[in-house]
């Protein structure tokens, strides 16, 4: 679970998305930095996805207690994770420079912010940190794929709003926070060149981040209604839901949202 | 003083501590010893017995919003916010917990709070000038949903947290924005990390230990939720700090303890802790407290603290720090009572009148305890 700097490839990838998202600006003002994290993916179920990968390092169940444990982290994010899903072994990589080795070995590397100038890589080596700064998304398959700390950097930043986007009345906001897809009659406004298959940012009517989604359709098409338009990927309320207050057993998706 | 601080002190039983164990719930040991230390024992029992008395507060990001910006907007929703002493930290009289677990705090909120009635309380503030809050009144309002599940909670824009922690951060004399270098000895939930954060604007680093695995999801989740970029957390034993030679501006030492001080929100704790907890927490303080010491730089702060009532878990632990080193000097702090100067047969530094203690009947926030440390200059 070593953090590294970006490779030139990495740098690429990122650059390019920082520019597709309208904020390639604020790339070079940021520290970035890298974990790789290993799948062995002898599965053939679709549906564990990206987002859940992302999920794993987080998805260790929290308790209440003030007592101490001694038990290695990694254990048991291995553990928990095997546990709710039978088909996969999970781990950081230890030292595994960033090469394919395998056809069953899939890599999907974690991307950070962190806004320490003082340290060092070489002290992240020697200190084998849980976590540096804020995740803002993962790299896999060559492919960026921006969690909800990165759709914050956006709106912050791309002010002219020059992204996709859909805004939504305050109804679905309190559905779409907790994993709902989005009906095209909720949506109150949207980026005019939307196209179908494309990531979106779910924002309220605050324009405040509440979600990441992916869209049905293109253009207008998006505000049909009746009909789900944008299934949403991740939310910032599902965590809480499912790990706080343990009502969400029927939501059973984006539990990677967690970014 | 010589540093033999046996622990636990044990303090023999009479009628009263029997009778008041049986009618509010107790282990006899925790009321015997209550009786000896505590302000007007009896009012803080029947204070702490009633779950109307619950305060609640809350925290403001200012990494993410603003305290006026945030009021209004939950006020808006029909939430009632009170200021207190620190301004980013409302009181929240109508929090909406309907039997939910508030993880958040690492404390378990069992009853609604959407009646509580103060008049009780009022009886038994004494004396006000210790009351932490800047207004009392009561118009209690309707039914909310739940603080910890509004839009503005999830998007990290407050941390629900009691006062007195807050207090705790406030005391490590982070100026905004300052380019400090702090060590968080023991983080999960990240209640302290996330306030240390936002005082230093994200800026500097927060080296955030946490040696219990299984709550470092909470963790991760706050430091996300708060848009905190300037952590690195480390899944270690905070007394093993010193093998990783690094050197800290500050130092937290929100300590591992028994809790009695979070018995109103978790009524367990009433039975479930022993003597033999309390040596196994005093111990493990004590270490930790010498090894956050050795790593602070000269005139550098540390902060204590803990949510116990027992001096086994505090004023002995800070003596236990000044008994061996000699550099370690107790600064006074703004709010709450003053430390113990004395327990059983022990004597403490005169200083320790400048830590602090906080009770639920007094300062209705949890029972708390800070001492505030600083290392001499060379
Ligand atoms: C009182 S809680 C900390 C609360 C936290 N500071 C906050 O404000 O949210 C104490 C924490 O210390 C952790 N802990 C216990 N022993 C430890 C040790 N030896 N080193 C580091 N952390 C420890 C516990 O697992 C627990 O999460």
């Amino acid at each position: 679970m070593t953090f590294r700097n970006l490779t030139n490839l990495e740098e690429t990838i990122l650059k390019r998305s920082f520019n597709n998202w309208g904020i390639f600006e604020i790339f070079g003002t940021l520290r970035i930095l890298t974990r790789t994290l290993v799948l062995n993916a002898t599965i053939s179920d679709q549906n564990t996805n990206v987002s859940k990968h992302d999920a794993i390092p987080n998805k260790i169940l929290s308790h209440n207690s003030c007592g101490n444990s001694s038990s290695n982290a990694i254990e048991k994010y291995n553990n928990n994770y095997q546990g709710r899903f039978h088909t996969l072994t999970i781990g950081y990589s230890k030292g595994i420079e960033p090469s394919e080795s395998g056809k069953n070995i899939k890599r999907t590397e974690e991307v950070f912010v962190h806004s320490n100038v003082k340290y060092e890589n070489i002290l992240f080596k020697k200190l084998n940190p849980v976590i540096i700064g804020l995740k803002i998304g993962t790299i896999k398959n060559k492919k960026f794929s921006p969690g909800l700390n990165f759709a914050e950097f956006v709106v912050k930043h791309n002010r002219n709003m020059d992204y996709p986007y859909v805004i939504i009345n305050t109804k679905a906001e309190n559905l779409i926070v907790f994993g709902r897809d989005i009906m095209g009659s909720s949506i109150l406004s949207f980026f005019k060149d939307i196209k179908e298959n494309q990531q979106v940012i779910i924002l309220n009517h605050n324009k405040e981040v509440i979600g990441l989604g992916k869209s049905r359709y293109s253009g207008s098409l998006i505000i049909q209604p009746n009909i789900i338009t944008i299934d949403t990927t991740q939310d910032i309320g599902t965590y809480y839901l499912k790990s706080e207050n343990r009502l969400s057993k029927s939501i059973d998706k984006n539990i990677g949202h967690l970014l | 003083m010589e540093d033999n601080l046996d622990c636990p002190v044990v303090l023999t039983g009479n009628e009263h501590s029997k009778f008041l164990s049986k009618r509010y719930g107790y282990k006899e040991w925790m009321i015997s010893r209550f009786l000896n230390f505590i302000p007007h024992p009896e009012k803080m029992l029947d204070y702490v017995h009633d779950s109307k008395n619950l305060h609640y507060y809350i925290r403001v990001n200012t990494l993410r919003t603003n305290p006026q910006e945030l009021k209004r907007r939950l006020d808006e929703k029909g939430y009632l916010l009170r200021e207190t002493i620190l301004k980013e930290v409302f009181e929240i009289k109508n929090p909406g917990f309907g039997g939910i677990q508030i993880k958040d705090t690492g404390i378990t909120i069992g009853r609604q709070n959407n009646d509580v009635n103060n008049d009780n309380k009022d009886a038994v503030t004494t004396p006000k000038d210790y009351d932490l809050q800047s207004s009392k009144d009561d118009d209690l309002g309707s039914k909310q949903p739940s603080i910890g599940s509004t839009i503005e909670y999830l998007k990290g824009y407050y941390y629900i947290q009691d006062l007195s922690s807050c207090i705790a951060v406030e005391e490590l004399e982070i100026h905004a924005g300052s380019d400090l270098v702090v060590l968080d000895m023991a983080a999960a939930p990240g209640g302290k990390t996330t306030h240390i954060a936002q005082k230093l604007d994200n800026k500097g680093a927060i080296f955030a230990c946490e040696l219990n695995s299984n709550r470092l999801a909470s963790l991760l989740f706050n430091l996300s939720r708060c848009f905190v970029q300037n952590t690195i957390v480390l899944n270690i034993k905070a007394e093993e700090i010193n093998e990783l030679e690094l050197q800290f501006d500050r130092v937290l030492l929100d300590a591992p303890c028994t809790c009695e001080g979070i018995i109103m929100k978790d009524h367990s704790r009433k039975k479930s802790r022993n003597l033999v907890d309390l040596e196994t927490c005093s111990n493990r303080q004590k270490k930790m407290i010498i090894s956050g010491f050795d790593v602070l730089k000269p005139n550098g702060l540390l902060i204590y603290c803990t949510c116990s009532f027992a001096p086994e878990e505090n004023e002995m632990i800070i003596q236990h720090l000044l008994n061996n080193h000699k550099d370690a000097k107790i600064e006074p702090l703004n709010y709450g009572m003053d430390g113990l100067t004395s327990f059983s047969k022990y004597q403490f530094d005169k200083k320790m009148v400048h830590t602090k203690r906080f009770y639920p009947h007094i300062h209705s926030t949890n029972g708390f305890f800070i001492a505030k440390i600083r290392k001499k200059p060379n």
